[in-house]
């Protein structure tokens, strides 16, 4: 794959698309405004379920990372190494690299580790989170198998002139947070800046025994900063650009886990990645164009046993995608993505590179009662044909109360460059996890009226993957080298409520959730020793979240409990379920331009001690007041 | 009375020769060196003990013995495997063999050998010390978090006759589970080993590490071990039954095993594993016959051939 004739192919397509929009909008700059359907490039897709990421709740914690907020406000299982370290996610009894994670429709995973690490997401550079649960690799890509995440850093063109916001934050265990987001918006232009730094000690105490003292954590300070540039122009109703810089430098030191006396290794990561994107909204078409590269370096350095090593990636994306209207009812989606992967350490014996070309189709047909989809996706990998995977998924409304939903998917999951080209073990013959997904639900408005809402959701769901990828040791072998030979069979259960209540003054809300994982291995491996019809480890059968919201005239009350069902680990323990209250309290202040949000949270309220992975320490309760203040905008 | 005291003097006669020390010494390391490639041979051998070593050139990449001179006491991890905590070998002497033990680790005597290993000094090796002190990214420090947990880190050693069993001996490089922590100790000294009497006159030592912190992927603890100045002795056996005119061609099994014999008409012969269990069998004639052990596991096996009442044992390593 030749990586400079591929950018420039992109490039030239994204500079032909531009150039006949510009042709096309001096052509009808003066042409009456024709009624038209509004072509909705986002809808979702028919037979999931997914959960959106409160927007109060991401705003009262602006120094979090996406991480943070998706453990308190959605089904996701987080497995985080404590407060700094890193964050990987688990949807679904699915592995982090199971999770597919879309930022404004560009993939953003790690390809050497084929997932993304949560804690290198800050909040700030997000306005949209959704969590897509279940299979659907035909809609979302590649490695949707557990479940899609979907990050959007939205473009509002109701803004006027100046926009900005500040936010800082300060907390304990050295917690330091200042966010800056300043924009500008002039008829057809519209410029943003979004920057941050935080700085955190992480020298949060934990028990270990109520007898023995608290042993506080070392070795896990962490310096964060970065900066989001957007320029979007809007050329007419019909035609726009947005283009995105996204730069971030992370120093984190990695603290001893809880049976080691001292650690000194710490981790670098430095990203930088553009975007382009061209938009075209027609009467009843939408033409999307996008074009990204990455360049992310990552260091890791522990001068105790003299290890350094370093690895650098690039990524190069270019995709389309066209959504037609096809009369009242109907939509075709069509699109084609090419990625090009480049890896570079010594982990390698050499620079590894990949190339995919995906194309996809989608059918959507909504009626007043009944919606249905079907997609289709074909991807080659290094001129290899993947599975072909369809999709399809309905909804129908008996009554306008009552929903019914059902989804069916053939999906699959390329290995990473890392079980690829990993020296000496790699096996670069490995085939992509593959296999079939199955979800029905149940939907009911329970209370409608206009100052009352309660809606009810339910879900089961089953899947199957074969082929799973294990790093196991051979019977007459001395290193470890991954395999596909482990099969999965995931079942369980979601369920939603939401109620709200709404005055002249006031809002009460409370979102619950459970989720019931039931997670085996259908066969048994030697090394890693597996028994089959073992749950996976560190893949909770239990999990319920909840929010209570209560805003009162500009004060507000958030309060958001978890409980996380008991797992097993890797070194044949088992950790205990726990409960984890998180506590919020905010004011808001308006002084001339601007509006001026007080918060102080609790994170950890009721001070558990708990631990989500093996050996690693939690922090108990502690604080943050955070100050955001926001210039209105006229 | 008389053939009574012929009997004790030939019994004492059996069990008694001259006594060598295996020390390593002569293998004439410069200080603070390590050498873990054999090859051409597949062993390090001294005073006829033949110490398996297995090295990848393309992985860098050993197992079984090395040979050190290695002084390193301080630096944690696996970029120092070579040292002993002691940063010198037994006695205060400069070499001393390093064992890396993936699955079990083993010293060879030669074919019809009558030597055995009186005793041997063990010590633990820096790296794995230094993991069960103080914990690193993979292995627990000993106690665990609160102190109290019943660690250990145990050396097997077994002895092995003909493909059976003799006996065997635990050693333990680190042992926490006493209930008074103040006893719980990391052995970070040469400490010597006697091989019990009943291990007679041996063809293979066997050694195996187990420790209390395992996981799905097997033991946590470093597999690492240190021995030196192998006390040995000649034993003379009072019966001799053994067969002679049969050498095993290749002692390093790929596929195939080619034994030549030069005993008429045919023999049987029976193949051990390292416990004890009979795992081939077959018969075999007059010239070089080739066995075909592609299905075995990598390990040490032993093979033992009977004509009337008569018998011969060697050993091979299947790789």
């Amino acid at each position: 794959m030749n990586w400079t004739a591929s950018l420039r192919g992109w490039w030239l397509l994204l500079l032909f698309l531009s150039m006949g929009g510009l042709c096309i909008s001096a052509q009808t700059q003066d042409t009456l405004a024709l009624q038209e359907v509004i072509v909705v490039e986002k809808a979702g897709f028919s037979g999931e379920y997914s959960d959106v990421v409160d927007q109060e709740v991401k705003d009262q914690q602006a120094s979090a990372h996406l991480g943070d907020l998706l453990i308190g406000t959605t089904g996701v299982f987080v497995k985080s190494y404590g407060s700094g370290s890193s964050a990987t996610t688990s949807i679904r009894g699915g592995s982090a690299e199971h999770t597919r994670v879309l930022w404004n429709d560009l993939p953003l995973e790690n390809p050497m580790l084929g997932q993304l690490d949560f804690s290198l997401l800050p909040s700030l550079f997000v306005d949209e989170a959704e969590v897509h649960y279940g299979s659907n690799t035909a809609a979302w890509g590649n490695g949707a198998i557990g479940g899609t995440i979907e990050l959007n850093t939205t473009t509002d063109w109701d803004k006027r002139n100046w926009q900005a916001q500040y936010t800082a934050t300060a907390g304990a265990f050295g917690l330091q947070q200042q966010g800056v987001q300043l924009g500008y918006t002039h008829k057809k232009f519209q410029i943003i800046n979004r920057s941050f730094y935080r700085k955190a000690d992480n020298n949060f105490s934990y028990l270990i025994r109520p007898d023995l003292p608290y042993r506080q954590q070392t070795n896990s300070k962490t310096k964060q900063w970065g900066s989001l540039q957007e320029f979007h122009y809007r050329i007419n109703n019909r035609h726009q650009i947005n283009a995105y810089f996204w730069y971030q430098n992370n120093d984190r030191q990695l603290p001893p886990n809880a049976t080691q006396t001292r650690s000194v290794a710490y981790q670098l990561d430095d990203t930088k990645r553009l975007t382009a994107a061209y938009q075209y909204t027609g009467n009843q078409f939408l033409l999307k164009a996008q074009l990204a590269g990455y360049d992310e370096n990552m260091q890791y350095v522990d001068s105790l046993i003299g290890y350094d090593d370093g690895s650098r990636f690039r990524t190069l994306i270019g995709q389309v995608k066209g959504i037609k209207s096809i009369g009242k009812y109907h939509r075709w989606t069509m699109g084609l993505q090419q990625i090009h992967y480049q890896a570079n350490t010594d982990l390698y014996e050499e620079a590894a590179q990949q190339h995919r070309f995906a194309i996809w189709s989608g059918w959507q047909t909504t009626m007043e009662k009944f919606q249905f989809d079907l997609s289709v996706r074909q991807e080659w990998q290094d001129g290899d044909r993947l599975p072909l995977v369809p999709s399809a998924g309905t909804v129908y409304r008996p009554l306008s109360w009552w929903s019914v939903r059902g989804r069916v998917s053939r999906n699959y999951r390329s290995p990473n460059l890392n079980a690829l080209y990993y020296h000496p073990t790699g096996n670069p013959d490995l085939l992509p996890e593959s296999g079939w997904s199955a979800e029905a639900g149940m939907g009911f408005d329970l209370i409608k009226k206009t100052n009352w809402q309660a809606h009810f959701e339910g879900t089961v769901f089953r899947r199957n993957i074969k082929n799973w990828i294990r790093w196991i040791l051979p019977s007459a072998g001395f290193f470890y080298t991954p395999m596909n030979i482990a099969e999965v069979e995931t079942k369980g259960i979601e369920q939603r409520l939401k109620i709200a209540r709404q005055t002249d003054r006031s809002v009460i809300s409370l979102e619950m959730g459970y989720d019931y994982w039931k997670a085996i291995h259908k066969k048994s491996i030697a090394t890693p020793r597996i028994n089959a019809g073992s749950q996976l480890v560190y893949t909770p059968k239990h999990q319920f979240f909840s929010i209570l919201k209560m805003r009162y005239k500009k004060a507000i009350f958030l309060y958001q409990h978890r409980l996380t069902g008991s797992v097993t680990t890797l070194n044949n323990t088992t950790l205990p379920r726990y409960h984890l209250g998180n506590f919020s309290l905010g004011y808001t202040i308006n002084t001339g331009q601007w509006n001026h949000q007080i918060n102080l949270r609790i994170p950890n309220f009721w001070n558990t001690q708990y631990r989500i992975l093996d050996r690693q320490g939690m922090p108990g309760r502690h604080w943050e007041i955070q100050v955001r203040s926001i210039l209105k905008n006229k | 009375m008389k053939k009574v005291f012929t009997l004790i003097i030939l019994s004492f006669t059996a069990y008694c020769g001259m006594s060598q020390l295996a020390d390593f010494e002569d293998f004439g390391l410069a200080t603070g060196t390590f050498d873990n490639d054999s090859s051409p041979e597949a062993w390090f051998e001294t005073e006829d003990l033949r110490f398996p070593n297995d090295y990848n050139s393309e992985f860098d990449f050993w197992t079984g013995w090395a040979i050190s001179t290695d002084t390193d006491t301080q630096t944690p991890g696996f970029m120092n495997q070579y040292s002993s905590i002691s940063g010198a070998g037994g006695a205060g002497s400069d070499t001393y063999a390093v064992s890396f033990v993936s699955g079990k680790s083993f010293i060879l005597f030669p074919e019809n050998s009558t030597i055995r290993v009186n005793s041997l000094q063990i010590n633990n090796a820096t790296y794995p010390y230094l993991s069960m002190r103080d914990g690193d990214s993979f292995a627990k420090k000993f106690g665990g978090e609160t102190g109290d947990d019943p660690d250990f880190f145990l050396l097997t050693i077994k002895g092995y006759e003909g493909g059976a069993l003799v006996d065997s001996v635990l050693f333990y490089l680190a042992d926490y589970r006493f209930e008074d922590n103040s006893q719980d100790y990391i052995v970070d000294e040469w400490t010597t080993v006697d091989l019990p009497v009943g291990f007679g006159a041996q063809d293979s030592l066997v050694f195996s590490l187990s420790s209390s912190d395992n996981g799905m992927f097997g033991m946590n603890t470093p597999a690492y071990f240190c021995a030196d100045n192998l006390q040995i002795s000649n034993t003379v056996s009072t019966i001799d039954n053994t067969l002679s005119g049969i050498s095993l061609v290749n002692t390093l099994v790929d596929e195939v095993l080619i034994i030549d014999s030069d005993l008429e008409g045919v023999s049987e012969y029976e193949i051990f594993n390292v416990h004890g269990q009979q795992v081939w069998s077959g018969r075999l004639g007059f010239g070089e016959e080739q066995v075909h052990l592609g299905f075995l596991p990598g390990g040490q096996y032993w093979m033992n051939i009977r004509k009337g009442s008569l018998q011969w044992t060697g050993s091979f390593l299947r790789r």
